[in-house]
């Protein structure tokens, strides 16, 4: 996708804005003139009732879903997704899991282990789970683990398709907390879906 | 080499886990002792009688690992074939939704129709050679393997699609670290199954279509009213099948199937 540096009245921003003004999913209409900007390091939640297009657009967002109408720009260098299921790979091991972006990028075996562990542990795994499979660990450390696995690609967007839903409150408010230090540490703009 | 050492651990554990398994086949052979006792030799000879004409068909210049070795040979031509057809084409009519559609009546015709049927086609075909058992085997595993191969495909689930692209894996990483695990997932039960089947088929093949082999020395062994033979020849079959399946398949089905079992002990005993 080209460089949009978008207009955003904040010369150190560095942008990215969503206009998808129409989009379709079979013959129904789900999207119609929506128009939105993310800056970096901001967060931006999505609320609305369910059916109403905030997952299909957080696709369109991550490239996921073919814009028919209008365009998205993303002018980070790095995107991440939380999907809504944590989707860890079953047959692989936890730290397989979270080193998953890495691989892709070539990253050197050694080099992505560590980087996955030190990521693991910032998000509370233990050790004990980073050798495990998925299905051996409980609903929030999935959760931790695809988080982790998100975060360590050091992303500067983060689009969250409400993947905290399922978890209780005490731990979704832990996940969120995880967020927001993950954003002081470092410019992370994070576009999130709630439900009203 | 990490594989092959758990592999080699984990031998002591799971042969100890069979005693179950090994005991429960030993009751059988007491029932069939007792039947044989009851109905005398001529209908049902003793364990002991079957065991000794087996032991001396194995002894050197016997006849019994010259036979295996012919009917190992086509039903593993046969098995491989299919096998290798079937995966490759149940995968890529999975992958497309119309080609699926199409081949599912396919696959139930095939299933459907009974391998004796497709016996007397061969028999018409290729004659007495190898090329009937060989061809039986084929036609009856295929479908099997063919339809699992399909169903891997089609149940790709759309969000392991939407994790591939988002995290930009690059095609050989989509190939070999999401999509032929999954798929894998529902081939192997298929294999085994098509080993099962390819086993019994390719003895039945032989009895009525061939004078070599295991089923052929079975026809033999039937004309000639030796009971003892018939059911040497019939426990060298199964011990066969019995050994594939609990020393080679079963481990292999544990190792690569680890993931789903959630942990890489035993969980169950010998028997399934």
């Amino acid at each position: 996708m080209g460089p949009p540096w978008k207009e955003a009245g904040d010369e150190r921003a560095t942008p990215a804005s969503g206009e998808p003004a129409l989009a379709r999913l079979g013959p129904r209409e789900v999207l119609q003139d929506v128009s939105l900007q993310l800056q970096a390091g901001n967060t931006l939640a999505l609320v609305g009732p369910s059916g109403s297009g905030k997952s299909t657009l957080l696709h369109l967002c991550g490239g996921l879903l073919a814009v028919r109408d209008g365009e998205v720009e993303n002018g980070f260098a790095r995107t991440a997704m939380l999907f809504q299921q944590p989707s860890l790979l079953p047959w692989k091991t936890v730290i397989d899991n979270i080193a998953l972006g890495l691989k892709a990028r070539g990253v050197a075996k050694a080099g992505r282990m560590a980087r996955a562990r030190s990521m693991a542990l910032a998000v509370g795994l233990d050790e004990l789970a980073l050798a495990q499979f998925p299905s051996q660990l409980s609903g929030g450390m999935q959760s931790r683990a695809a988080l982790a696995r998100a975060l360590v690609l050091e992303p500067d967007l983060l689009l969250l398709d409400e993947p905290f839903s399922a978890l209780d409150i005490g731990l979704r408010e832990q996940m969120h907390r995880l967020l927001l230090a993950e954003q002081e540490r470092r410019q992370l703009a994070v576009l999130m879906i709630t439900t009203i | 080499m990490t594989l092959l050492r758990r592999w080699l651990a984990g031998i002591p554990g799971y042969l100890w886990s069979g005693w179950g398994a090994v005991a429960s086949l030993f009751l059988m052979v007491a029932l069939w002792e007792e039947l044989a006792a009851v109905y005398g030799p001529l209908v049902l000879p003793a364990p002991l009688d079957a065991a000794h004409t087996l032991l001396g068909w194995a002894r050197r210049g016997g006849e019994l690992w010259p036979t295996l070795e012919i009917t190992g040979r086509r039903a593993f031509l046969g098995l491989g074939l299919a096998v290798g057809a079937g995966s490759l084409l149940g995968v890529v009519a999975g992958v497309s939704m119309t080609a699926s559609m199409m081949a599912r009546p396919w696959g139930t015709v095939l299933l459907g129709t009974p391998p004796i049927a497709w016996l007397v086609l061969a028999m018409l075909w290729f004659g007495t050679g190898d090329g009937t058992p060989v061809f039986t085997v084929f036609i009856a595993c295929f479908p099997i393997v063919f339809v699992g191969g399909m169903q891997g495909a089609r149940t790709l689930e759309r969000h392991w699609r939407d994790l591939a692209t988002v995290f930009e894996l690059p095609w050989y990483m989509r190939v070999l670290d999401v999509y032929l695990p999954h798929v894998i997932s529902y081939l192997f039960p298929a294999w085994i199954v098509a080993l099962g089947s390819s086993w019994k088929v390719v003895v039945m093949a032989e009895l009525l279509a061939s004078d070599t082999g295991v089923g052929a020395q079975l026809a033999t062994t039937r004309a000639q009213l030796d009971m003892a033979g018939t059911l040497a020849w019939i426990a060298a079959i199964v011990l066969v099948l019995l050994a594939l399946e609990y020393l080679l398949l079963e481990p292999i089905k544990r190792e690569i199937e680890r993931w789903r079992e959630g942990g890489g002990a035993a969980v169950e005993g010998g028997g399934r």
